[in-house]
This record gives C-alpha cells, structure tokens and sequence, in this order.
C-alpha cells in the first residue's frame, strides 16, 4: 500500500486546483444534500415542538350519529392503519400506600385520565412504556405518566386509588346556551389500581405534560360508570394515504380533529414544498457527483500514459488500483467530511436566518437536532458513488493498449471516455436518485402525479447528461461554430477556441450539461413561482378585492357597527372576524344577509335562505379541494352539546370569509345564528371585521367612520391590495430556499466547467508553450479560454432555458396535483433571459482560474516535456 | 552461452483481414545471456514492437517467444507481469519518469513495486554511480534530458532484471548525452553482466554493441555486424548494402 499512496499522494499534491475542484464538488453536493434533510427534519421538529402535547395518534374521531358499526366503519376505510377506541375525562388520583389514605389525610391530586381500548396503544404508537410493563388486558392495571408518578413518588408495583373528579369539569352548549354538566348526587366511588409500568414521555405520555393516568377501556367505563363520557377513536394513518386524502373519505361518516404535532408538513402544499426542497437537494447531490466523474473522466486520459509506464516498469493491474483507489479514497473521503460538516453548518446558518423548509420564519430556529441517522447515510451515498465513478476507471485499465500508450498514441480514449458516460449517466440517473429516496423518503403518498414527474425530470436529466454520448457532433459542431463568429474581434482567438471546442465534444458536452441543467431548473423553479403567485393574484382577486380587513376594534356590537358602516356609500357587506371555531377545520358564522350584497348569494338569494334555514354551508375553493366537497355534499361537524350536526354545501367559493388572522384559506361559512346556538360562540361582538366595497367605492370615507365611531383604538386596516402584495412577497422570500439550494448548484455547475477548462489547459499546455514561443501573447491566450467559457455558458444557458421553458408546464401541473392549488400557467417571464444571462457570467467567472493557471504555466517547460 | 530471450518466428499483424498490415512477419533472433544486441531499422520497421513482445507487453500474433526460459504464450497476464517484473528493466526514449516522483523516487519504483523495502543502499548507489546523487530530490521537470534517461537507466538496473530492453534511448538527446547514455549503457553490459537489447535508427550507437542486427520487412536481415573493432562507417556501409 506504501507505493499506491506515495504515488496517489503526489498525484493529488501534483494537482491542487484538480484536487480541491474535485473534493469541493462532491463535498458541495453532499451539503447541500445533508443541509436539506437536516433544515426538514428540524423545521418540522420545531414546529411539532411549539404544538400543545397530545396522543401518538394521527387523527382523533367520532362517529356521526347514524353510524351502526363505526369502529368497524373506520377499519374499512382505506388509509386507516389502526384505530383504538378511547375516552378521556379528569380524574383524581390518591396514592394507595399512603398510611391516612383511609382515615382521609392523604391528599388526592387531580390528573387527565385516558381510558383505551386494550392491547391496541403500543400497536398503534400510541405510547411506550419506559420502566414496568404494558397492561396486560382487561383488568386492574394503571399506567402512570412520568410527571405523575415523580410527583407522588409510585413506581411500578404500587397501588393507587382513582376516582372521577367530584363535579364534572364541562358544560355543554345547548341552544347558545352554556350548562354545567349534571353532577352526580353522591361521592365518587374510588377504585383501586396497581400500577403496572411508567410511560415514557411521548404520545399519551407526553399528554398533560406527564400528569397522566392511562387504564384499560373497560375498567374506565366501570370507573365513570355513573358519568356521561363521549366514546371517540384514535386512528392512525397508513403511511401510504396522504393526511387529507383520508380525511376526506372520513368526513363521509365522522367528525375528526388533526393531532397537528403530527400533521406538521404533511399538508399537501406543505408535502410539495418539502417534496420540492428534496428534489432540489438530490439535483445538487447529482451535479456534485457529476462533476467529479467529468473531472475523472478528462483525468483518466491525462493518466493513460502514467498508467502504461507502471505497467511497462512491472507493477500489476492490482496496484495500479490500488494508486487510484487510495486517490479516491482521499478524495471522497475528504470530501465527505467537508461536505457533513458544511451541510450542517449550512443547516444551522439558514435555521439561524429562519429558512425552513416550510417557508420563511420570522425568528431564528435553533439547531434542535442532528439526524445523524440519514445524514450519515447521505454522506456514505456521495463517498460511496464517488468511490465507484473511481473504481470504474481501474476496471477499464484491463482493456488499456499499454503499447499504444507508450508509444503516446491512445487509440481508446475516445472509448475509455465514452463507456465512462454511459458508466456515470448510469450512476446519477438511477442509482443515486433510488439511494437517495430510499434514505430521505418522498413526504406522503407515491402519487401517480408526483412520480410520474420525478421519472419525467430523470428523463430529462439523462438526456442532459447523455447529450455529449448521444451527439457528440453536433455539440462539438455548435460550440466550434459559436467560437468562429468571434473572428472579427481576433481572429487567432477565434480559431483556436474554435478548434478546441470542435475537438473536445466530451468535455464541452459535459459542461454545457451542466450548465444547462441548472439553467433549466432555475427557468423551471422561476415558472413555478410565477404560477404560485398568478394563483395568489387570481385568488385575491375574488377573495380580497375591494376588501377591507379591520382589525383591534374594542369590543363593537355588530349590531350597533353594521348599519354605520353601511351608512356610507358603496359598503356592500360587514362580516365577523371574531366568530370561528375549529371543528376539524375553520368554520365561520356570518349572518347571511351581510352576504348577500355581494358574489354568489347576490346572484342567487336562495342560497341566502340555505344558509340561513336549511343547515346550508359555504365552503372555500380550498376545503372543497381538500375534501373533495361538491355542491350538495354534507358535511359533519363536531358540536359542543348538540352532537354531530350535518351541513349540506350550498355554494363553493371564495368571496366572503377570508380574514388575515388566522390567515387560512380552507374554510367553511354556517349562518352566524346557527354557530352560536351549536358553539356558544358570542357572534354579536367582534374585535375584527371585513368590510365589502363596492368596486371602485372609496375606503377613506368608511374609514374615516371607524375612526370617529372608536376615536380612542388604534384600529388596524389592511387593504386587500396590500395583502396581496404581502402574500406575493411572502411567497419569493419562502421560496428562498430553493433559491440557495439552486445557488449551491450553480457554484457546482460553475466547478465543473471550471474543472473541465483547468484539465484541458493542462493537456493542452505543450500546446500553449508553443504558442507562447511563437509569440502569442498572455491575453490571447486567456481569450481563447474565456471564449470557449463564454461559448459553454451561451450553448448551456440557451439549451437549459428551452429545457426550463418546456418543463415549467409540467412542474406546474405536477404542482397543482399534489398541492391541490388552481395553479395558472405561468413562464419565469424576466427570469428566463436572466437565467440564460448567469449562465454566461458563471462559466465566464469559472473560466478565470484556468486562465490564470495557464498563464503561470512555463513555457520552455510545457515545450521540452515528451 | 545460454540465451535469455529466444524468440522464432514471430509475427505481429495489425488490422483486420482484408486490410491487414504484418510489421513483424517471422522474426528469429537470440539473445545470449550478458551480450549487448543492437536492432536497427528505419522507422516503422517494427523495433519497438519487437521490445514490447519481448517484454510480454504485448501477445503475439504468431510465433514463440521464451524469456527467462519460460513461453511467454503460455503465461497468464498476471504471470507475464511477474516474470517482467523479474527480468526486464525498461529504457524508453521519452524516459517515462513519473512526473510526480522525484529522481529517487523514480529509481526506486521498480523496488516499490516488487515490495522490497531495503533498496536504499542500491538506489544511493545507482543514483551515486550515474551522477545523480545531487540531483535526488529533484522532479523529472527540473532535469535536462541526459539526466532523465540516466535516471531511467538507474530505474531499469534498480530492479536487478537481467535484461534490459532500451527503446531509442539517445533519440532525444543531444550529441554529448547520447554519447554519454551509451556509454553507460555499455558499462550496465559489461560490468554488471546485464543483457542489453537496444533498438535504434543511429549508427553511432550501434558501435556500442557486440552485435548489430538489421530489421527489414519484418524479417531480421541476415546480415550481422559482429565482433570488436565495428566503426559507424561499417554500421553506415551495412544500413547502405541493406538500403534502410
């Protein structure tokens, strides 16, 4: 091994610019990678973290109260991976050991109790026992919360005694009416229990913060034996059905609310925003690796020759290999480390500006924790794929002519070249991107949408890839003949690029490759965006327009508010902002004839009259989608005394209820009178309103009335045109993060043909000595390789922004299938040229280092060498 | 004298059939252990080819060659490498020093390669022998041309083979370090028992040899210039009889 690493260490020390490119690409492509993964895992880490604790489940339901079966109702549902029936209610809890527990010295403490149907909590993830044992069926079996047990100092094996709490601990709402629950005459009967294990803090463990008791189904029925308490399940999601994909197949038969700590990123604009950010990360992962195979790929020529004189001087195949492995041992290991470190590094300094991978923060996000997990996996993909683009080269040394090498000819290049394209392309368009899903999984279910349009990008990058393998000629012919028209500024410069470019279509391929590549997801990512905010404009235009939202108005009635707000010309409607519950989803009231100036219920008054006597509901372009909601449809909300009430949709759109906090666009509107009398929700009092103009109708003088009505609030308004733009500006800096990552990319397409310039100034440098000797000035001979940057960034930049333009439809439509958005079509419009412009700059900069390379060159040496 | 290399009726062809170029077409030639073998011809005779079959770089497209005693036809790759490793050392006229390696380095690669660890002492030797020794830490860049082929020299004795094979080793030197280079060359036959096989087109070093064959249509020409006493007029006078 001494001999391979002398001779792969002066290798590498011999090349440093070759050296550094080399690890710097791949260790770019495994930060971007590790960064990516490390910014998800944290960004939905932290949100979950900010969420109140609740159970492990993923949604909590009750049934409608037509259902016959519905335990039975909910296995059958497809997505449904496991459901537990469940009740929870407060409880007293009394250590039994106690010595005055008898003679009433003991002091009880109150808790949440969770009564779960047996054997199914550890199945289901619900919770996890850390110290003791499970509940073994049906019985007198108590599993403690660790707050719980520290606090009245019981361990596994002690007894206690639970009992319901004395009065009962809600009131129910019955027609608007608030009333206490009735309490039962007599004392609670106490029961005893044995505790059987301590539960960890996580799912129910986590619940109440610890103070939490958990028993069997049926001994909490016995427990609460004389109490009304509500049966519901908790169910959990079949990884393979997306979140409101189930959602909707339930919303047929139950009422449900999110566990949102485990809802967090799983939204479908959430999935296709993660979704994205992953892909991004792969492409940057991809153009790493494909830089270190070009650069391969041009030095395995330039060594063909050292190779044959090992040969000739006796040293085997074996060692040979050996040199080349412990060079790309150096290498990717080298980089794998920078690359771990940098991505981590990356990750803490975006959290640090508030980059998620959910959009952008206002604050900072702390680096909460590292998933070594993955990210190690990650880094081993890029080393280990690096190590095999470097082995492959060893394998074809048995076909080297080593006599033709000697001889200097190398018949074989060409072929050695040409297999390791197929080789790489082979690499990076199926092998890296399968490891690489198969360590940071698609968020949600494999859509038809979704992989169709992974396959199709896949596609495309193969076909980038295998430009310089499919037309060779006609890539070399391009370039060749964009060079010859810069004759008439110098024609030598002209020539001399000309040729290079025409003789060296593997490497001009290669790197217009690239930088075609991410010229295209740049146009790609610009079209996208443009789309998102077409739709944010086509929505505002329906749900904003002529819009005012007012906001911190002290306590006004409505009553007294309405009727001076319509006092002034061109208000068409007042609408509560204060007036909300959150069923399973944001559910407005508003009183229909404040609707009724305006939109749908102007033109149809009947809808007027649904709403107001039929149970009727307006529902949200986006709820209709999430749900899959039609007009007709019924939907079952959750009420807090009058059970499970069913609303039928009356009218879909987008024209009333839409209010900046919460900012929520997915929502339903019930006639204000019926949300009071379900929800005791006080609908004549608000703090914030919506006030409809009439288009072209002036807000100065409406507001100018709030002012004079509350002269003492400092009442807020925001405009809908202002909200817009708010939204449209919100939308560029969330999308920042595709921004970076498409930077990072950039720098990696620009080391590329960075990589390819500075070899081909070092194969060609007897050339350049020659012309030196004869007289060729410094500045002409930096033209010629800044022509041919410039000549790769114009053919990169053109071709990746045709690619782009024609991929920008289909990320829009895969966008809107897996988002659920009205996505427009829209072009990155100034972005396309733009795009195409910095591809010009970048290979233009990228070009300067092999310049300045070649002008240290020496020029009697590059002559006298063989 | 036994020989060390023993080759009959060689042939190498190029090409495919219908187009096929034979550069060597029944060579027959026999090299006595400790002799100096001089092979000329004018270019694109076939000389380099003829080295690289003898070294088992190359296969043969008809013929027999025995090296050491042993048919090289009959040997793996693997085999073949061992066996060169063992008995052919390599003088090339681009030197083929590893740019990367220093003189020293360079000269003690074969060592390297076959896995001895204690060659210091030759190398400090050879390099003190040829004249080298200030120029150790050197890089092949930073030497003039006499200096690399002595390098290469060095690097072919290092290993200790019996034979050595030079490729036109003064062909891209001036005058005075070709004259030089064959001398040492001559000094490598004579005072370490070496088999030297040189092929070259320059009649001056051919006088350096015991023996002067001539390569002609792939054959070698009957014609022998042998015995001490040879003058570059006898080489020029033979080169001119044969027409080369």
């Amino acid at each position: 091994m001494g001999l391979a690493l002398t001779l792969a260490g002066r290798s590498l020390r011999a090349h440093p610019g070759r050296t550094l490119f080399s690890i710097l690409g791949v260790a770019v492509g495994i930060a971007t990678g590790v960064a990516v993964f490390t910014l998800d895992h944290v960004t939905v880490l932290s949100r979950t973290q900010r969420l109140e604790p609740s159970s492990g489940a993923d949604l909590e339901v009750r049934a409608s109260t037509m259902l016959v079966d519905p335990r039975g109702d909910l296995l059958a549902l497809e997505g449904v991976a496991g459901v537990a029936a469940f009740f929870q209610n407060d409880v007293s809890v009394r250590p039994a050991r106690a010595a005055g527990a008898e003679s009433g010295q003991a002091e009880a403490t109150s808790a949440r109790l969770v009564a779960l149907e047996e054997g199914s909590g550890p199945s289901l993830g619900l919770y996890h026992v850390e110290r003791g044992t499970d509940l073994a069926g049906p019985g007198r079996g108590i599993l403690l919360g660790r707050a719980l047990a520290e606090e009245l100092g019981l361990a596994p094996g002690d007894e206690l005694e639970l009992a319901p709490p004395a009065r009962a601990a809600k009131a129910d709402c019955v027609e608007g009416e608030l009333r206490a629950r009735a309490a039962g005459e007599a004392a609670p009967r106490a029961q005893r229990f044995r505790v059987e294990g301590i539960l960890a803090p996580e799912g129910v463990g986590r619940m109440s913060k610890g103070r939490v008791v958990l028993i069997g189904y049926q001994a909490g029925r016995s427990l609460y034996a004389d109490v009304f308490v509500e049966s519901q399940f908790w169910l959990k999601r079949d990884g393979r059905v997306d979140l409101e994909v189930l959602e909707a197949r339930l919303a047929k038969g139950f009422t449900f609310e999110r566990n949102q700590a485990r809802a967090v990123g799983q939204m479908a604009d959430e999935r296709a925003f993660r979704n994205g950010v992953r892909v991004a990360g792969l492409f940057a992962l991809l153009l790493g690796l494909f830089v270190i195979f070009h650069t391969l790929s041009m030095s395995l020529v330039e060594r063909v020759r050292e190779v044959g004189a090992l040969i000739s001087l006796s040293a085997s195949r074996t060692q040979i290999a050996r040199v080349f492995l412990a060079e790309a041992l150096v290498i990717a290991l080298a980089a794998g480390a920078l690359g771990l470190a940098g991505g981590l590094g990356l990750a803490r300094f975006l959290l640090g500006l508030g980059v998620s991978t959910l959009g952008m923060q206002y604050d900072p996000i702390p680096l909460l924790e590292v998933p070594w997990t993955a990210v190690g996996w990650l880094t081993g993909l890029g080393v280990g794929i690096a190590l095999l683009g470097s082995v492959y080269p060893i394998l074809r040394l048995r076909g080297t002519d080593v006599v033709a090498t000697l001889r200097g000819d190398e018949p074989g290049k060409r072929h050695v070249r040409r297999s390791f394209h197929v080789f790489s392309t082979f690499l990076l368009v199926a092998v890296v991107p399968a490891a690489f899903f198969r360590v940071v999984p698609i968020v949600g279910a494999a859509e038809r949408t979704l992989v169709v349009t992974l396959l199709g990008g896949l596609v495309v990058l193969a076909l980038l890839i295998g430009v310089p393998l499919l037309v060779p000629g006609a890539v070399a012919r391009a370039s060749s003949a964009l060079a010859a028209r810069a004759r008439r500024f110098s024609p030598l410069v002209a020539r001399l690029a000309a040729r290079n470019l025409g003789e060296s279509p593997g490497r001009i391929g290669a790197s217009i490759a690239a930088v075609a590549l991410v010229t295209a997801a740049f146009v790609g990512l610009k079209g996208m965006t443009a789309s998102l905010a077409a739709e944010t404009e086509v929505w505002g235009g329906v749900a904003l327009a002529d819009r005012l939202l007012v906001e911190r108005l002290p306590d006004a009635e409505l009553d007294e508010l309405a009727p001076l707000l319509h006092a002034q010309a061109g208000v068409l409607g007042v609408e509560n902002g204060e007036a909300r519950v959150f069923p399973s989803f944001l559910l407005l009231g508003q009183r229909p004839e404040e609707l009724s100036g305006h939109g749908p219920l102007a033109a149809r008054p009947e809808l007027v009259r649904e709403l107001a006597t039929g149970q009727g509901m307006l529902v949200s372009q986006r709820l209709a989608r999430q749900r899959n909601l039609a007009v007709g449809d019924q939907v079952f909300v959750n009420t807090s005394g009058h059970g499970v009430q069913a609303f039928h949709v009356a009218a879909i759109c987008d024209d009333y209820g839409y209010f900046f906090h919460p900012d929520e666009r997915a929502y339903g509107i019930i006639d204000a009178a019926l949300l009071h009398r379900y929800f005791c929700i006080d609908v004549a009092r608000t703090n914030s309103i919506a006030i409809k103009l009439a288009p072209g109708a002036e807000a100065e003088p409406v507001l100018a009335a709030l002012r004079a009505r509350f002269p003492q609030a400092g009442v807020k308004v925001y405009g809908g045109r202002e909200l817009v733009d708010l939204m449209l500006r919100d939308l560029t800096v969330d999308f920042v993060v595709f921004d970076i990552i498409l930077g990072l990319t950039a720098l990696l397409a620009a080391l590329g043909v960075l990589n390819g310039q500075l070899l081909a100034a070092i194969e060609r440098q007897k050339e350049l000595g020659v012309l030196q000797a004869l007289g060729a000035t410094r500045a002409q001979l930096s033209g010629v390789v800044l022509l041919e940057s410039a000549v790769i960034g114009v053919l990169g930049g053109v071709l990746g922004s045709l690619v782009g333009l024609g991929l920008t439809p289909v990320l829009v439509s895969a966008l809107r299938a897996l988002s659920g958005l009205a996505l427009p079509l829209r072009t990155g419009g100034i972005g396309v040229p733009l795009s195409c412009a910095g591809a010009v700059l970048l290979t233009v900069a990228a070009g300067l280092y092999p310049v300045w390379r070649s002008n240290r060159m020496d020029a009697v040496r590059a002559v006298r060498s063989g | 004298m036994s020989a060390i290399a023993r080759v009959q009726g060689l042939v190498k062809a190029y090409g495919a059939p219908e187009s096929r170029v034979e550069v060597l077409a029944g060579v027959e030639l026999e090299l006595a252990a400790g002799s100096f073998t001089c092979v000329m011809g004018p270019s694109g005779s076939g000389k380099s080819t003829l080295l690289h079959l003898i070294s088992g770089l190359d296969e043969p497209s008809a013929g027999t060659i025995e090296l050491a005693g042993q048919d090289l036809s009959r040997l793996s790759l693997r085999e073949r490498t061992l066996l060169r490793r063992r008995t052919v050392g390599y003088v090339f006229q681009f030197f083929n020093l590893l740019p990367n390696l220093t003189v020293e380095e360079n000269v003690a690669l074969p060592l390297a390669i076959a896995g001895e660890a204690d060659g210091a002492g030759a190398v400090g030797g050879l390099l003190e022998r040829f004249g080298l020794s200030a120029r150790r830490a050197a890089f092949p860049h930073q030497l003039s041309g006499g200096e690399m082929q002595r390098t290469s020299i060095a690097r072919a004795l290092a290993g200790r083979q019996p034979l050595v094979l030079c490729d036109e080793p003064t062909g891209n030197l001036a005058q005075q370090a070709g004259l030089e280079v064959m001398k040492t060359l001559r000094e490598v036959c004579d005072r370490d028992g070496r088999t030297v096989l040189l092929v070259t087109h320059n009649p001056r070093d051919a006088t350096f040899a015991d023996e002067v064959r001539f390569l002609l249509d792939g054959r070698v020409a009957d014609t022998v210039l042998a015995g001490a006493g040879r003058t570059i007029d006898d080489v020029h006078a033979a080169l001119a009889r044969l027409s080369i």
